[in-house]
């Protein structure tokens, strides 16, 4: 397995980055959250009347950006596998945690991009815009660490898709409390519950105070114990690397 | 010696018998120790071992001058490693690949044109690796183990794929870094390669040394030191095969040589994978 008594080194991760930036633009992924991201805007805004949009933003932005961070997270673990890069960077310094905190990094990066632009297509660009910096970052984290587990979980695709969508939708149960068809606490242990009514906080344009702070703390805890979850997920699939055939 | 392995020992987790056991070897300061045997044989699971892909072994590696259970990330910093199949980023380009990779390591890496140049891999191609030849691609492979200069340089099959210009220009570069005083590990099993290059080889068969020898000495000890002789006989030209071992064979020749005209004469060396059938009973394929 790659070493793990090593220090966690910035340049390292940030080295990382690049490569997987590099790597998923060139294989598409960034041309899709940027499609998806123009659609949305456009069917926003085009088929919604303006007082739906501060309630039905929130919903895309999680529905969206969840959704993709995971799906194209664990496809970015199978592309390295099957190219077999993965194991080229066994045998560098580089540690597990650096890899898995660059492989979700990356596109969290792009989908917290993504999101401010589609919130800034659709809202209009203003300060609160800012406040949506946190609590889409950590969903994308979230999501990004969620792909890597199930990745790690499942040795062929077709199992990780099939495994991806009971997650995907349990995770998508707070759209009940969201929208009042439960009560507002039913899905609070869920973190997309954090992230949802985070999303709509900022939308509705309301003043960030204790309960915002509160969502985006919980948002952090599960996106701190999903990263954590993906690193040793991750790096006991790298040990079983050298076991395989 | 750089690396010191004593009685090492793998099995594979769920696997009744160990891949591996009781390996004794050791590869000097740069010395190239040639790892062969056939498929199967625990070739690539011990340079997994050395490599630290694969853990928990038993018996003891010293490497650098410590046990190798004990190096941190650092002891990567120090090796190379080829690998059997290009794994590479399809989707970046030759020098993309070698910038990434050399941007993990910790110490100074080598001029990435410099290095492709010297593999025969065109500098500036915007080409993505996807679109390279298995050659090119097994070429950047190697060129990617020897970004960070390693000290100990594992190379598996390392001429897979090449045409033989290609090849003789790997053996060249392989014997170039040996004799700068980089330790090389390389498995194979062509046996030409191993013959060409190495200091001493191992032959390991299901997992288990056989002997690990100079190429020279261990065809020596097997010859069976005959010579083939070329002679005119009237208008005709024969051939004899003669041990020249025992002092009848050497009569016999030196009767030969008085009495006709000799056209050719050679020694009898065995190749090394003759050398090998009779050690170890089969075959390398």
């Amino acid at each position: 397995m790659v070493s793990t008594d090593g220090p966690f080194r910035p340049r390292r991760f940030l080295s990382a980055v690049r490569l997987l930036l590099t790597v998923q633009r060139r294989t598409g992924f960034l041309h899709v959250y940027a499609g998806v991201t123009v659609l949305t805007a456009l069917v926003l805004r085009l088929a919604l009347p303006p007082s739906w949009l501060t309630w039905a933003v929130p919903a895309v932005l999680l529905g969206e950006y969840g959704t993709m961070g995971l799906f194209l997270t664990g496809a970015h673990c199978y592309l390295e596998r099957i190219e077999g890069s993965d194991v080229a960077l066994v045998v560098t310094p580089v540690q597990p945690l650096e890899l898995v905190a660059a492989m979700i990094a990356a596109p969290a990066l792009v989908a917290t991009a993504s999101g401010v632009a589609l919130f800034a297509a659709v809202l209009g660009l203003d300060a609160r815009t800012a406040l949506l910096l946190p609590p889409l970052g950590l969903t994308a984290t979230l999501a990004g660490a969620l792909g890597i587990v199930l990745a790690a979980r499942h040795a062929e695709f077709t199992r990780f898709l099939v495994a991806a969508v009971p997650v995907v939708t349990v995770f998508s149960l707070p759209y009940l409390s969201y929208f009042g068809v439960t009560p507002r606490w039913s899905f609070a242990w869920l973190p997309w519950d954090a992230a949802l009514f985070a999303f709509g906080s900022v939308a509705r344009g309301e003043a960030p105070g204790g309960s915002f702070g509160l969502l985006v703390a919980e948002l952090a805890v599960f996106a701190a114990l999903a990263l954590r979850w993906a690193g040793r997920r991750h790096a006991a699939r790298l040990r079983a690397i050298g076991t395989g055939p | 010696m750089l690396l010191e392995a004593a009685g090492l020992t793998f099995t594979y987790p769920g696997a009744g018998e160990p891949a591996v056991r009781g390996l004794d070897f050791g590869i000097a300061e740069g010395e190239v120790l040639g790892f062969l045997g056939p498929n199967g044989s625990g070739k690539t699971t011990t340079q997994k071992l050395l490599t630290r892909i694969l853990h928990g072994y038993e018996g003891r590696v010293e490497v650098f001058g410590r046990d190798l259970a004990t190096q941190g990330s650092a002891y990567h910093d120090r090796i190379g490693v080829c690998f059997e199949l290009p794994n590479l980023y399809g989707k970046l380009t030759a020098e993309e690949n070698l910038r990434f990779y050399g941007d993990f390591f910790e110490g100074p890496t080598e001029e990435v044109e410099a290095v492709l140049q010297r593999l025969d891999l065109p500098v500036g191609d915007r080409r993505l690796v996807g679109q390279y030849s298995k050659g090119m691609k097994m070429r950047l492979v190697l060129a990617r183990s020897l970004l960070n200069r390693p000290r100990l340089w594992f190379l598996d099959e390392p001429t897979t794929g090449q045409d033989p210009e290609h090849a003789v220009l790997i053996r060249g570069l392989i014997r170039e870094r040996a004799a700068a005083g980089t330790s090389v590990f390389l498995t194979t099993h062509d046996m030409a390669v191993a013959d060409d290059l190495c200091d001493r080889v191992a032959f390991i068969v299901q997992g288990a040394l056989v002997t690990v020898d100079a190429p020279r000495r261990l065809k020596l000890a097997h010859a069976g030191r005959r010579v083939r002789v070329e002679y005119r006989d009237g208008d005709a030209t024969r051939t004899a095969e003669l041990g020249i071992g025992d002092a009848a064979g050497r009569r016999a020749l030196a009767r030969l040589v008085a009495d006709h005209e000799i056209e050719t004469l050679h020694t009898l060396e065995p190749s090394l994978e003759s050398v090998f059938l009779k050690l170890t009973g089969r075959g390398l394929h």
